[in-house]
């Protein structure tokens, strides 16, 4: 099957910075696909030029077979840009009206389109106001309903929450969720809860290289790990016991202040180790607020792009 | 382009221009053009540029401004050459103001990044330029006309000021007026593109413009060749565009699209290649 998204050997500088190092990776349709990574790891530089917004250096971009941007992809590709601003003094419907005109939408046509994807984004009432006068979160909705214009089969959204209030981020997610039968998402964000329930798959960027693109499945190990949010860091002690224990294989503490442990353990007779582990973690009188089974993707990508 | 780019362009052309009379740019050029012109049609509603085809008051007024006006004013109907004059001297300013921010506020604000997954940078591009220039054409051609009836009502009787070569040389100096202003929103085109900040295209357009005539004509007493240099703008054909002779006219106004098309070319050149 032909990938969605095809990277092979990409580079890119700015001067003497290169913000991406020879990365090469596929995409394939389907599940959306989170693209993940620290500050400065060249998430933001390998979003523009998978969008077409910044040319690389060297190497080759393909966006369904064909380079970002190009003509035949127009209708068929849509992106949310994160920090692109609309236009002052014009009402966001005619604003919406004319990116509907502009995908081959006629007048009437693209004015209902518009009142559609406000409609999504729950900005109906809201119309015929500019742009300038909407709070953040409601421009951010603005933008986020341009990208639902038509019916696009891959839709790339920079940090799609970013700034939204926990119900209207919610709201969003629920979108992308209902929406993701039929078409493929592509989502750049520093929300690694948003990454985990929403995506199949991850990439995960470090240093302008590729570190991981794994599905979530693979990436967080979900059997035979238990990450522990504690409520006061964990002594030696505690953790001396915890290694102690039958079945477990390594103990991890997070970072100072992180207030976080992770405990591995052989696959074979899970749930009696499991039971051990808070039996253990009881009598060294370590409180916790949170289990999960497995590691949270945060984990895992603090793991693979510790510096 | 097909029919589709097109559509495209005609979409965003229109936008263009509504979001004009909406924003700053647009209002405070409309409010300035029309202050401007609203100043100097009542002065011309008096009928005081008769009096200049007086020889002793041409010869104060071309000591003082430029003497090709003077000649103006023997052969053409009065009230219609002091206007197309101050006219011709102010488009610049109005041109370059009205058409600043073409594609620097979508390269800034990154509008722009809406627009390209939609459309090719090419529609845009051509779509902000006929948009600046229609409503810089619109304006000046309606000073144009507003000329031709200023003058057909108060020139009857001067030299020139017969119906017939009114209508004429006006529509002329109204063609002239559309195609002068049209070079210069082709040039903020280009500096809209280069300096990606509509103010500082402005200034910089402005005072660019000023220093390199400043310039030209200082250094021009001393040597002809640089003096040719004036060609680089459009206000090089400023003698021709105010010719009596209606040919030397033409020749004037004839030039202005290879202006035009110069300096679209140029700004394309560098827009095409931007980072957004």
């Amino acid at each position: 099957m032909t990938p969605i998204v095809e990277v092979r050997d990409l580079r890119r500088e700015f001067g003497n910075v290169r913000a991406i190092d020879g990365m090469s990776f596929a995409l394939q349709a389907g599940a959306p696909i989170g693209l993940v990574g620290p500050n400065g790891a060249g998430k933001t530089t390998l979003f523009s030029v998978l969008c077409g917004f910044l040319p690389p250096t060297s190497g080759e971009v393909n966006v369904m077979g064909r380079p970002p941007l190009h003509p035949d992809l127009r209708g068929r590709v849509a992106i949310l840009p994160q920090d692109a601003a609309l236009v002052k003094g014009m009402a966001i419907a005619r604003q919406l009206t004319l990116f509907a005109e502009l995908q081959g939408f006629d007048r009437v046509a693209a004015r209902r389109e518009a009142e559609r994807v406000l409609g999504l984004v729950e900005l109906a009432d809201v119309a015929g106001r500019s742009a300038e006068t909407l709070s953040h979160g409601m421009r951010k909705r603005v933008a986020i309903a341009q990208a639902f214009i038509g019916e696009p089969e891959l839709v790339f959204l920079d940090e799609p929450t970013a700034g939204l209030d926990p119900n209207t981020a919610t709201n969003i997610a629920n979108l992308i969720r209902s929406l993701d039968q039929k078409r493929t998402f592509v989502i750049s964000s520093h929300n690694l809860d948003d990454i985990e329930s929403l995506c199949g798959s991850v990439v995960i960027i470090d240093k302008g290289r590729l570190t991981e693109h794994r599905t979530l499945g693979e990436l967080m190990a979900r059997t035979s790990v238990l990450t522990f949010r504690l409520e006061a860091e964990a002594s030696g002690e505690a953790i001396a016991a915890l290694q102690a224990v039958e079945g477990v294989t390594k103990v991890e503490r997070g970072t100072d202040g992180e207030r976080r442990l992770v405990v591995h353990f052989r696959e074979g007779d899970a749930n009696a180790t499991q039971i051990r582990v808070l039996q253990a973690l009881a009598l060294a009188g370590v409180a916790f607020l949170e289990m999960q089974r497995g590691q949270s993707l945060e984990s895992r990508v603090r793991e693979l792009t510790k510096r | 382009m097909n029919s589709s780019n097109w559509r495209h362009v005609n979409a965003l052309w229109r936008f263009d221009l509504l979001s004009a009379m909406r924003e700053s740019r647009g209002v405070l050029f409309l409010v300035c053009f029309g202050l401007f012109w609203a100043f100097w049609i009542q002065k011309l509603s008096s009928g005081f540029a008769r009096d200049l085809q007086d020889p002793n008051i041409g010869m104060v007024l071309g000591w003082f401004f430029d003497a090709r006006v003077i000649e103006l004013l023997q052969h053409r109907a009065p009230t219609l050459v002091t206007c197309y004059y101050i006219g011709l001297t102010a488009t610049p300013a109005f041109a370059i103001l009205a058409a600043c921010d073409q594609t620097a506020s979508d390269l800034t604000s990154r509008y722009l990044r809406f627009l390209i997954v939609r459309v090719g940078r090419f529609e845009v591009y051509l779509a902000r330029f006929l948009g600046a220039a229609t409503l810089v054409g619109v304006a000046q051609a309606a000073v144009g006309l507003t000329a031709i009836g200023l003058s057909l009502a108060l020139d009857g009787g001067t030299r020139g000021g017969d119906t017939g070569a009114t209508l004429g040389y006006g529509l002329m100096a109204t063609l002239s007026l559309v195609a002068y202003g049209t070079s210069f929103v082709a040039l903020m085109a280009m500096l809209s593109a280069v300096i990606v900040n509509p103010a500082l295209s402005a200034v910089a357009g402005l005072v660019g413009y000023v220093i390199f005539h400043l310039l030209v004509s200082l250094a021009s007493d001393r040597s002809p060749m640089i003096g040719l240099a004036r060609y680089l703008f459009p206000s090089g054909l400023k003698a021709q565009l105010l010719a009596p002779d209606l040919g030397a006219m033409t020749l004037g106004v004839v030039a202005q699209p290879f202006y035009a098309a110069a300096f679209f070319a140029a700004g394309w050149f560098i827009f095409r290649k931007r980072d957004v």
